[in-house]
């Protein structure tokens, strides 16, 4: 514990002492000599040759009962609320707003979602013109998105609209579609040769 | 094998939002906070060190507070974006970086060993009910499970998870 040495008697007292505790003269202009408590308090805390009937921090009878490490209210109070850095107030504050932006588009993307999910539904169901809608209506939102590009080419493939559908083909890379949709491909490219066949 | 301290460095607004939580359950449930790390490049990367609390319970809702936040948050802040990002493969600048944040939050969601530790003693103690050690014993048993399977990069999986959960959520209740 850091002390305040008197300069009459030569008394150590703590370090917010006002006055000297032997002789009562002021303190105001003597030096702290250790280190200060409020840089030491975790080391300060963990003590284990304290007199565990005063606060810890600020040495007060006046200890709360029922904890393991005794503290009086107002120290207790103070260590509850210690204070957020002004810096990672900035940051919360920061990602609430981003999170609150990020709301705002979810509509949007969950509008995307169902588009997605109504034009495949409608592919499955050999309701082509309403799953083209549906892609089409994507490819606005997401123009370079490859799936979707796939989605399109295999519904002009499966309608028999073969030169559009090589258009929209030759955009697309040969890895990186969704399983659904190279399963759809294949199916599409098996019916086309049992056709040829025939 | 990408080091720990690397992946830290690139998620660090979750060990934020992690610490943060630990010391906001504090405060709601009054427990004496006696340091706060919010980050660090070390191990443990952040840290809040608090005094064991009167009530055992409130041992394990400061434990598993982060679980809640990170998770929440990362989930609302990652999932309008996830579907532009990984779905349609079409994301814009903003798109990849609220991925990332949201990301990086939600992977910080789970309780570190450090954490499953604090829970364990406080559940060791004597007199603890035997309901709140039912509750916590199997929490104190993912957390580590969790805490391993982080090799093989589980956490960023369940932060994947998390922000996939909520669009498409909504996209099957709506369509």
């Amino acid at each position: 514990m850091a002390v305040r040495t008197c300069e009459k008697c030569g008394e150590d007292n703590r370090e917010n002492a006002k006055a000297c505790v032997s002789c009562g003269e002021s303190l105001k202009d003597t030096n702290i000599i250790g280190t200060k408590n409020s840089e030491k308090d975790k080391m300060y805390i963990y003590e284990d040759d304290i007199d565990i009937t005063k606060c810890r921090l600020c040495g007060s009878d006046n200890i709360e009962i029922g904890y393991e490490i005794s503290l009086c209210r107002g120290c207790r109070e103070k260590l509850i609320n210690r204070k957020i850095p002004t810096i990672i107030k900035v940051a919360a504050g920061f990602v609430l707003i981003i999170m609150l932006f990020s709301f705002t588009k979810l509509p949007t993307s969950i509008n995307s979602g169902i588009a997605y999910h109504k034009g495949i539904e409608a592919y499955k169901a050999k309701d082509f013109s309403k799953a083209m809608i549906n892609f089409m209506k994507l490819r606005e939102r997401y123009p370079s998105s490859n799936e979707i590009v796939g989605w399109i080419a295999l519904t002009y493939f499966v309608e028999g609209n073969y030169e559009k559908s090589a258009e929209e083909f030759k955009k697309l890379p040969d890895k990186g579609l969704s399983s659904e949709l190279n399963d759809e491909l294949e199916k599409a490219y098996q019916n086309l040769n049992l056709k040829d066949r025939k | 094998m990408i080091p720990g301290i690397i992946i830290t460095i690139l998620t660090f607004p979750g060990v934020i939002v992690h610490e943060l939580a630990h010391m906001l359950m504090c405060r709601i449930l009054k427990v004496a906070v006696f340091d706060v790390c919010f980050f660090r490049l070390g191990r443990p990367s952040g840290y809040v060190t608090h005094e064991p609390p009167k009530e055992n319970y409130k041992n394990l809702l400061i434990g598993i507070g982060p679980f809640f936040f990170n998770t929440i948050i990362g989930a609302l802040i990652a999932s309008p974006s996830i579907l532009a990002v990984i779905k349609f493969d079409s994301g814009n600048v903003i798109d990849y970086f609220l991925v990332w944040l949201g990301i990086s939050i939600a992977m910080h969601s789970f309780p570190s060993t450090g954490d499953a530790k604090s829970i364990w003693q406080s559940m060791s103690k004597k007199g603890t009910n035997i309901f709140l050690k039912l509750i916590s014993a199997p929490i104190v048993l993912i957390i580590y499970l969790f805490a391993f399977g982080s090799i093989f990069w589980l956490d960023l999986v369940y932060g994947v998870v998390v922000s996939m959960i909520l669009p498409n959520l909504l996209i099957w209740i709506l369509s």
